[in-house]
């Protein structure tokens, strides 16, 4: 097992060198100088020369990469070329916010979607399991920015309910956070648990028909019972995959659902920094996601390992 | 033919079972299909005819309700909504289909290179796809408007390349399959070169999977469109697109919400649309899968 999750790890650091080569080659190598692009249309070559040697930029290619790439281990994302602001605290600061508002979603659309599909397997032939299939099949068509336009105009803006949008840290004032993070965390949750609601029931649809299920019916264990104690685990396996990857399609909402909240995490800084065309902040920015992605993904590759049994006995 | 065919053989008791004289029709793939024949034909129709000028504003009947004039109401310069409607649905038909094309075009043909060649091939297709996989369409499509700004072009592009690994894993594995049959070893020991055996026997073979991956990609464009064009980041104005309507309704959410309504209905019906055609294809096509799987 352990040999295992060694090539887990392997493999993991790999994709992570290749992201880091492709992300510079996307945000740095295309546009072309960032010293052209910050000094603007009409600077003389002087100031190009001249901010190309204070951004570095002057370098080669290999060097500046180099220069990055070793940043990067040690936390530090350089300074924006736009704003001459340290990028690394501000992401710090964002990526806690982002995070938090991601995982509060995941535990609400896994709360939701487990039950939910559970019922949909079990009784698939009768109206109920039908009408969670068919609720299902309508959430994952409504795109969660679009739900929380809708959370917003009724909870917040007709009713008055809920603050519409805005943010307030945790240790700040713990009960404007959480009114401020219902909704949101609803419009991310809706569409995710609809989506694991296919996963699972077809999931717990094909554990139904294995043989350990009948013989534990068999053994007089109820329906119910059979499934909670030999079914679910074995379900799980499939599903905690989906929820990897369905982790990473959250992270990637979250960008639009802080432009509608007025959250200020990851998305906000990156979408700042898209308009303010600070290529370093986006070029961070989209690393910090995607080794989030990459983590997460290999996280659901050695729990994979340690949960499925014929894995574990197939590398012992 | 293969020369058993014909003669019966010992009876199971499966085949003794009562089965339906027909098939039985395929609501999914009936629903999704009219839907997405639906929008089709809205954004034809929009080429030659719109109730109004979708772009001309007019201040005097803005944010007004559904009326015999304004089927679906104005918008906050008094722009006809169902007209914007309907020329929203080109951009969204016109984003999915090029960026289909872009994955189908690049995609296919790796992945059956890949599930043909084995080794090596497939080895380094399939890792550099595990890697495209760590970008999602949007943030690709994000970085590429801070690259080249924000435009319909640069949107279909991203959308387009992220979806390449996904067809490239769906062909390798229809490949695969395809490559112990007995058609294709023929095919192999007549020395046809791996090209005609790609085009001749794997390719048709695998259509039915590339078509239902074709419908699921269709409905996470028009979902990236919209995010996108919400964001600021697609088809810049005043080319009207859903996500766009969308954005420009955010002031009015509370107080008048039609003007966010209609293009969030037209959204969710493509989505919706392009899932059960992608579904109902599954089904229809592929009988080992069954209705049992969601």
């Amino acid at each position: 097992m352990l040999v295992r999750i060694a090539g887990n790890l392997a493999r993991f650091l790999l994709s992570l060198l290749a992201a880091t080569v492709l992300v510079f080659a996307l945000m740095r190598v295309l546009p072309g100088d960032p010293a052209v692009i910050a000094a603007g249309q009409n600077a003389s070559p002087e100031i190009v020369a001249s901010l190309a040697r204070q951004f570095g930029t002057d370098r080669p290619l290999p060097v500046q990469y180099w220069d990055w790439f070793s940043g990067l281990w040690r936390g530090d994302f350089g300074v924006s070329y736009v704003t001459r602001a340290d990028i690394s605290p501000l992401v710090a600061d964002k990526v806690q916010v982002s995070l938090i508002l991601v995982s509060a979603a995941m535990v609400l659309a896994l709360a939701i979607a487990i039950p939910a599909g559970t019922l949909a397997a079990v009784r698939h032939n009768k109206p109920s399991g039908a009408l969670v299939s068919a609720a299902s099949q309508l959430g994952i068509a409504i795109p969660g920015f679009l739900l929380g336009i809708v959370l917003v105009s009724f909870f917040a803006l007709r009713l008055g309910w809920l603050p519409a949008n805005g943010w307030v840290a945790p240790g700040v004032d713990f009960a404007g956070f959480l009114s401020r993070l219902v909704l949101p965390v609803m419009a991310l949750a809706g569409v995710q648990s609809a989506i694991l609601v296919r996963y699972i029931r077809s999931a717990v649809l094909e554990v139904m028909h294995e043989d350990y299920l009948r013989t534990a019916r068999a053994k007089g264990l109820s329906r119910m019972r059979a499934l909670g104690r030999h079914g679910l685990r074995n379900a799980a396996i499939p599903v905690l995959t989906v929820t990897g990857v369905q982790f990473s399609a959250l992270i990637i909402g979250a960008v639009v659902i802080e432009r509608v909240f007025v959250i200020p995490g990851l998305g906000s800084m990156l979408l700042a920094a898209v308009g303010n065309r600070d290529l370093l902040t986006v070029q961070s920015v989209v690393m910090v996601l995607v080794a989030i992605t990459l983590i997460v993904n290999l996280l659901v590759d050695v729990l994979y390992t340690v949960l499925d049994p014929r894995i574990r006995a197939a590398v012992r | 033919m293969t020369p058993g065919a014909m003669t019966p053989g010992p009876v199971s008791p499966e085949t003794l079972k009562p089965g339906p004289v027909r098939p039985r029709p395929v609501p999914a793939l009936l629903i999704g299909g009219a839907i997405v024949a639906l929008i089709a034909l809205t954004a034809l129709l929009s080429l030659v005819f719109t109730p109004f000028d979708p772009l001309q504003a007019n201040p005097p009947v803005r944010l007004q309700g559904p009326g015999p004039q304004h089927w679906l109401g104005t918008d906050n310069l008094g722009r006809d909504l169902l007209s914007r409607i309907l020329v929203g649905a080109r951009i969204t038909l016109l984003v999915g289909v090029v960026s289909v094309g872009i994955a189908v075009l690049i995609g296919t043909p790796l992945g059956i290179w890949a599930g043909m060649r084995r080794g090596a091939v497939e080895e380094i297709t399939m890792r550099a796809s595990d890697i495209l996989l760590a970008f999602p369409a949007l943030l690709l499509a994000i970085m590429f408007a801070a690259i080249y700004g924000a435009s319909t072009v640069s949107a279909m592009a991203a959308i387009g390349l992220a979806s390449v690994p996904g067809f490239a894993r769906v062909a390798r594995a229809g490949t695969l399959q395809v490559m112990n049959a007995e058609y294709v070893l023929a095919a192999r020991a007549a020395a046809q070169r791996p090209l005609r055996i790609a085009v001749r026997h794997v390719l048709p073979n695998i259509t039915g999977m590339l078509l239902i991956q074709c419908s699921v990609t269709f409905a996470l464009a028009v979902l990236a469109e919209a995010a996108l064009s919400f964001l600021g980041l697609g088809t810049p104005p005043p080319v009207p697109s859903w996500g766009r309507m969308l954005q420009e309704s955010q002031q009015y959410w509370g107080t008048f919400p039609l003007m966010a309504l209609w293009p969030g209905l037209a959204i969710a019906l493509a989505v919706m649309g392009f899932n059960l055609l992608g579904d109902g294809l599954r089904d229809a096509l592929d009988p080992k899968l069954g209705r049992g799987k969601a």
